[in-house]
């Protein structure tokens, strides 16, 4: 993991101008539809959103799903861990057990594509490009059933989409994605009381990557909190809180128990199940630093600092980046990445210097008052669950962390966002410039761009 | 059903009870019996008996340091409790013979054997149940002469039911300091604090309740540490290190390089059966008590045969009728007595070996004799998946 492929490539291409096809904006006309019909229509709208926005993400992912692939040169056109997983899948199809530190079904999944679609880029990333795209409409669907607002949920699906690392992660052949996507459905299932259908999506889940137990605590830490503390009535809540958590705790582990089984069963590679965790285990704990200098920390503490750190700023890590000159004469006219891959924040990121401390004074509230508030204790205890882990990971048990482990934080961040920006009293225009903010950092950050892509940038004078 | 008493004068355990008790026949037939239990449990683990069965208590002495009286904790590192400690360091060093030793040894679990039978026939006349239970689930069991001189468990399992009675009398206090001596013994009687203090009405109660049954261990355990730390964390240390042992986790984790693994599971596991526990919408305390060392035996990645002893007043203090008691029993001795047929490699505590089939089956008859003492049955379970799909 966080091996870091970078290929550079030097082309040298004549400057070709494209035109922009012609599109003519249609400007929308308010007030020729009867009210009515009008708000009928929006909320059709809306209710469409999440398709409508999982369709337009998967369009562009199935755009630049072959790039990068493997080029006549030698280059194998992976990205980032790809090269680990690639070769795995690999080995996998030829009968042999690999990559056993990590769970397989994220791995499963990537065989399915090549079986259907070959050994190509479409074989490796198809099903997670899907799996990004299910996690897209997850997301609005989860948010819907947290807040009932169908604008909030669009919202929250957008940012989801659009942020950089997450969009990137959902792109490539690793495992996160479908771990995502799964998770999402555990958490759709679990704010709607169905717990044995979220704790099989949580055992599914859990068999393509071990962290995502960390959303579960995160949900029952929230549903621990989501009833006033009453005297007489602790045990009542906490009788049925625990009913919740034996239902994901031996449902989730027979699922994903029974899924290593399998794995294990075909490949030889494990006498039990519960051995294979153990090896999962030992094996991650196993992965700790010499030189705190060489990794970026969670927090911006000794010995992170403020310009080498998650949730401030880090020197984006390149996961494949292609660099062309255009020389003319001998001389440098541009310089322009057309493959950008990048590990990278996006400005959601930063969101949680002001959720976190809102969720604490709610929490201060509740416990002083009794008052429940539902969002901001799910936002809370997500981002608790998912981010606290790897502050101890990297300070106390010295185990590497890699930026990109943030994408579990990312889901939460973007219900906040778009939670506080869409309550009364908030002016509109600040979800639409931070909707035009995170926008523009997507395109300036969209990692396979085309000619005008490019154009665009370096006119902005951005770096291409 | 066992409440906090409201009758009974402060400073006084039942002395009237305890009068009466003495020319209550019954008793005396369960004192007699209690005797012989003990007297039979010690001629088998008697090394002078040839042959004899193995037992923890003779192998000590082939210690150097229980054989030369040496202090423990102070001077080694003993792996149980303080208050075994004391009995092993009074008998060796008052013994200084083998046998004198062991017969000291036996002596001291007599006296805490026939303590347990005691108050279990005083709880079970106080609260109705059927007296004669205590000979078939109590003191005829075949642990009772396989796992009494064996190691220090009854000891535990007394001031359990010392905890249990006094509590019953409404001396929370006491009852609080028993399971402090409980825990000096086995440290499982800590289970035990929430459920008892839950039966407690104000904070206050419930505070000072676990002040007190956390204070003696505590206070019995910090001079020590501070005499001689690396002695006396060695043998928690040993708890912590030591394997597997009569766990059906082994079949799940049949190398032993995985049980952390194991180890952490099981850790999970006793935490949801505290929870469970807990939150259980019972008020009886010893059923409640049942379910809870019941359950942790189940959960524990280390469940000695003589474990079962700390069981067997609940089966007496129970209405049900507890038909899987003997195969459970049974189950439970073949536990030693295949032990020492399995060579090593792979040892008596590797998966698939005789001993550990036992431990497999004596884990399934626990968990049908819980569900039983619990009334969950098949359709219980099914709800809990159903309910809310």
């Amino acid at each position: 993991m966080g091996d870091l492929e970078v290929v550079e490539k030097a082309e040298e291409s004549p400057v070709q101008e494209e035109k922009n096809g012609g599109e003519t904006a249609k400007a929308g006309r308010q007030g020729w539809l009867d009210p009515g019909v009008e708000a009928l229509l929006r909320s059709k709208l809306l209710d469409l959103a999440p398709v409508i926005l999982a369709l337009v993400v998967l369009g562009l992912k199935l755009m630049i799903i072959t790039t990068p692939g493997p080029d006549p040169s030698g280059g194998k056109g992976f990205v980032f861990d790809e090269a680990h997983y690639i070769p795995a899948i690999r080995q996998m199809l030829n009968g042999s057990a690999a990559n056993n530190e990590h769970p397989p079904l994220s791995k499963a999944l990537m065989m399915l594509g090549v079986i259907v679609f070959g050994d190509n880029p479409v074989g490796w990333r198809i099903t997670i490009v899907i799996s990004d795209a299910v996690s897209v409409a997850l997301l609005y669907y989860v948010t819907l059933e947290l807040t009932k607002n169908k604008l909030l949920a669009c919202a929250t699906s957008l940012f989801f989409a659009t942020d950089v690392m997450s969009f990137n992660i959902g792109q490539i052949a690793i495992l996160d994605a479908p771990a995502m996507a799964f998770s999402l459905g555990m958490v759709f299932f679990f704010l709607r009381k169905r717990h044995v259908l979220g704790s099989l999506f949580l055992g599914l889940a859990f068999l393509c990557k071990l962290t995502s137990i960390f959303i579960l605590v995160g949900l029952l830490a929230y549903l621990f909190l989501s009833k006033p503390l009453r005297k007489g009535e602790l045990t009542k809540h906490l009788g049925e809180w625990i009913e919740v958590l034996e239902k994901y705790f031996f449902i989730g582990l027979i699922v994903s128990m029974l899924g290593l089984w399998v794995y294990d069963s075909h490949y030889r590679a494990f006498n039990t199940p519960l051995e294979h965790l153990d090896f999962m285990l030992s094996y991650h704990s196993s992965l700790t630093y010499q030189n705190a200098s060489e990794v970026v920390f969670p927090l911006p503490i000794p010995p992170g600092s403020l310009t080498n750190c998650w949730i401030t700023y880090f020197a984006p890590a390149g996961y494949f980046v292609t660099t062309v000159t255009e020389s003319a004469n001998g001389q440098v006219v541009k310089e322009y990445h057309p493959i950008a891959y990048y590990g990278i924040y996006s400005p959601i990121w930063w969101t949680i210097w002001a959720l976190v401390p809102i969720g604490l004074y709610e929490l201060y509230r509740y416990f002083r008052r009794g008052e429940v508030s539902k969002v901001d204790f799910f936002i809370l205890m997500w981002v608790a669950a998912t981010f606290l882990p790897n502050v101890v990971f990297a300070y106390v048990m010295h185990r590497w962390v890699y930026t990109f482990y943030f994408y579990d934080v990312i889901p939460a961040l973007c219900v906040g966002v778009s939670y506080y920006l869409t309550r009364p009293g908030v002016p509109k225009i600040a979800i639409i410039i931070v909707t035009a903010v995170q926008l523009f950092w997507f395109f300036n950050f969209f990692p396979v761009r085309s000619k005008l892509h490019t154009d665009i940038l370096l006119s902005l004078g951005l770096r291409a | 059903m066992l409440n906090v008493s409201e009758e009974g004068s402060p400073g006084s355990i039942d002395r009237r009870g305890l009068r009466a008790a003495i020319g209550d026949r019954t008793l005396l037939e369960i004192m007699i019996v209690t005797t012989a239990v003990v007297v039979l449990s010690a001629i088998v683990h008697s090394s002078s008996s040839q042959p004899n069965i193995y037992s923890d208590i003779t192998s000590f002495w082939g210690r150097r340091e229980v054989a030369e009286a040496l202090i423990p904790y102070v001077d080694f590192v003993f792996e149980y409790p303080q208050l075994c400690g004391l009995i092993t360091y009074a008998s060796a060093s008052i013994g200084r013979t083998p046998q004198a030793y062991y017969a000291l040894m036996s002596f001291f679990l007599y006296l805490f054997t026939m303590g347990s039978a005691v108050l279990t026939y005083l709880i079970a006349k106080r609260s109705g149940f059927d007296t004669s239970r205590i000979y078939r689930y109590f003191l005829l069991a075949p642990s009772m002469i396989i796992y009494l001189v064996y190691n220090f468990d009854i000891i535990n399992t007394f001031f359990v039911l010392l905890a249990l009675y006094t509590f019953q009398r409404g001396k929370t206090r006491l009852s609080a300091a028993s399971i402090g001596l409980g825990v000096l013994s086995k440290l499982t009687p800590v289970l035990l604090i929430p459920i008892f203090a839950q039966k407690l009405k104000t904070w206050r109660q419930q505070l000072v309740f676990v002040a007190i049954a956390v204070a003696i261990p505590v206070l019995a355990n910090a001079p020590i540490a501070a005499v001689s730390f690396e002695n006396w964390w060695g043998g928690y240390k040993w708890h912590i290190d030591w394997g597997l042992e009569n766990s059906w986790l082994v079949f799940l984790f049949p190398d032993s390089g995985s049980w952390d693994t194991a180890k952490l599971l099981s850790d999970i596991l006793i935490l949801l059966v505290v929870a469970r526990v807990i939150v259980w919408k019972n008020d009886d305390l010893i059923q409640k008590s049942f379910a809870m060392l019941g359950g942790f035996l189940l959960a524990t990645y280390v469940y000695t045969p003589q474990m079962n002893l700390m069981l067997f007043p609940f089966f007496v203090l129970s209405s049900e009728s507890l038909l899987l008691f003997y195969p459970w029993e049974l189950a439970n001795a073949f536990i030693i007595l295949s032990w020492f047929t399995v060579p090593t490699p792979p040892g008596p505590t590797a998966a698939y070996t005789t001993p550990q089939w036992s431990a497999l089956v004596r884990a399934l008859l626990l968990l049908l004799i819980l569900a039983q003492v619990t009334k969950v049955r098949g359709r219980t379970l099914l709800n809990w998946v159903t309910s809310k799909w």
